[in-house]
């Protein structure tokens, strides 16, 4: 478990510090997700989205249900999860009436009415094209997304919340209701660890063998004939040992060594 | 004095009493008018803490749906819905403006409320009710906050010379047929809300103490008139046995 500090409400005159559970999705892959999305509904509203997220969080029952309680939910089946598109009802009509063409008179009786079922319909379809952007997280959907009931999916274990701002404010959550795989960790020293440290490197571009009544007769103006066939990759060695092969050559007026294969452990 | 009722007297001596126990009570409104005060403002850590200028009231609405005016300004965010200390609802203006607009309970979005966003949901001296969030930019993964506003605090006054009909000790409800001016802090009706602040009590306790002893004094006179009075009658009744 994962857990992040945070300090709960006021209680008097102190808020106490708490650890809370921390959800594992990875952040880039949020923002893959975020991106998708808001290229869909780029597509689909034909304007320009701008939209933010929330910090991913570990959801307990309890605020799942709260999450869910009053809202569309559509879920996505996928080999690593599965997703749920939760989408408020309020910001569903909202959706819904920009989609087709009725811009936000602040009329509250038409934001209060339940959806029809054509609107439902439309609901679905952006849902299902916005779910195409859930790839990163589910890893091979399985199908469409389809609208279910809360009691139908089990509880989110964790959920961010994608904040459009324009053209139309409105909320669009992603719960997922397994956790992803903890990632591996990282190594403990990263590559600058070695900043310091200089190596001397060798670049090899034929190599052949002599005998020695041969080599003491090498004078100035000689050729010598190596094994090494013409365009055979030439290699970069450390220690001997073969680091790396590729194409030798000329940068500004410097040899240099274009690397096109890294054989790490090779000898 | 001989002709006032004792049992007048004795509900005065308990008038007197109870505005001393609610001396030290926030937003309390005294049943008597001459030991009224200013409030006594003191500081406090809670940012949904304030007091309301002078002569300005809180609009909340209780559990039965029944509009009354408060001055308790330690106010709590409870199921997301910003509550006083008596837990009613505390009314105010998701749009900002009170202009044309129909005063409603502050609330924080679903979401947020679900995932606790709201705990550091503060109080601003112009009655705004905001906390910050944390918000990613997709694009670049970088993190900011972004600012959540829950409207802004409705306050109400009464027309001048008018008594609010007292509903309990930190509570009242508009006269019959007055109807209060409702408006926003620093609008130019009403002055900013003394933030960051508790209201410690608007009751004079020396001059609480003071009517006290004199409402005691007067009961205690009377009683002793009655005594005499009785005896006098026993008097006069043996005498004519």
């Amino acid at each position: 478990m994962i857990a992040g500090a945070s300090f709960g409400p006021p209680s008097g005159r102190v808020r106490r510090l708490r650890f809370v559970p921390r959800a594992t999705i990875p952040l880039e892959i949020a923002c893959v997700v975020a991106n998708g999305v808001r290229e869909t509904l780029r597509e689909l509203l034909g304007e320009r989205c701008e939209l933010v997220l929330g910090e991913p969080a570990a959801l307990g029952a309890r605020a799942w249900g709260e999450l869910a309680r009053d809202a569309l939910l559509f879920l996505t089946r996928g080999r690593a999860t599965e997703i749920v598109l939760v989408l408020p009802h309020a910001d569903a009509r909202r959706l819904v009436r920009f989609a087709f063409g009725e811009r936000d008179d602040g009329a509250p009786e038409l934001s209060e009415r339940a959806c029809s079922a054509l609107e439902l319909h439309a609901l679905a379809r952006i849902a299902a094209r916005c779910a195409a952007a859930f790839e990163p997280l589910c890893a091979e959907a399985h199908d469409v997304a389809r609208p279910v009931r809360a009691s139908e999916v089990p509880a989110c274990a964790a959920y961010f919340d994608l904040r459009l701002h324009a053209p139309l404010a409105l909320t669009l959550g992603i719960g997922v209701v397994r956790e992803l795989p903890e990632p591996a960790p990282a190594g403990a020293l990263g590559p600058h660890a070695l900043d310091s440290v200089t190596v001397e490197a060798r670049a090899v571009f034929a190599e052949g063998t002599l005998d020695a009544a041969s080599f003491v007769k090498i004078r100035p103006g000689a050729v010598v004939k190596l094994d090494t066939k013409v365009g055979a990759p030439a290699s970069l060695n450390l220690e001997g040992r073969r680091l790396a092969t590729g194409v030798p050559g000329v940068v500004a007026s410097r040899t240099a060594f274009l690397v096109h294969d890294v054989a790490l452990g090779a000898q | 004095m001989i002709g006032a009722s004792p049992l007048d007297a004795y509900e005065r001596v308990l008038s007197r009493a109870q505005d001393l126990r609610d001396a030290f009570r926030a937003g309390a409104t005294p049943l008597n008018d001459d030991v009224r005060t200013a409030p006594n403002v003191v500081p406090s850590a809670d940012p949904l803490s304030f007091v309301p200028p002078p002569g300005a009231w809180l609009v909340t609405r209780g559990a039965d749906g029944a509009r009354a005016y408060e001055r308790d300004g330690a106010l709590s965010l409870e199921s997301g819905v910003l509550r006083t200390r008596s837990g009613a609802d505390v009314l105010g203006y998701p749009g900002g403006e009170a202009r044309g607009a129909i005063p409603v309970p502050l609330r924080v979005p679903d979401t947020d409320r679900a995932l606790g966003r709201a705990a550091d949901a503060r109080v601003e001296p112009d009655g705004t009710v905001a906390y910050a969030r944390a918000a990613i930019d997709p694009r670049t993964g970088a993190r900011g906050t972004e600012r959540v506003v829950l409207g802004r605090i409705a306050l109400a006054r009464f027309p001048a010379g008018t008594h609010p009909a007292r509903i309990d000790g930190t509570r009242v409800a508009a006269p019959h047929g007055v109807v209060p001016h409702l408006g926003t802090p620093a609008d130019g009706a009403f002055a900013e809300l003394a933030t960051s602040s508790r209201d410690a009590g608007a009751i004079d306790v020396a001059a609480g103490v003071a009517r006290l002893d004199e409402a005691y004094r007067a009961f205690e006179a009377l009683g002793a008139a009655v005594k005499s009075r009785a005896s006098v009658q026993k008097t006069a009744v043996d005498l004519v046995k």
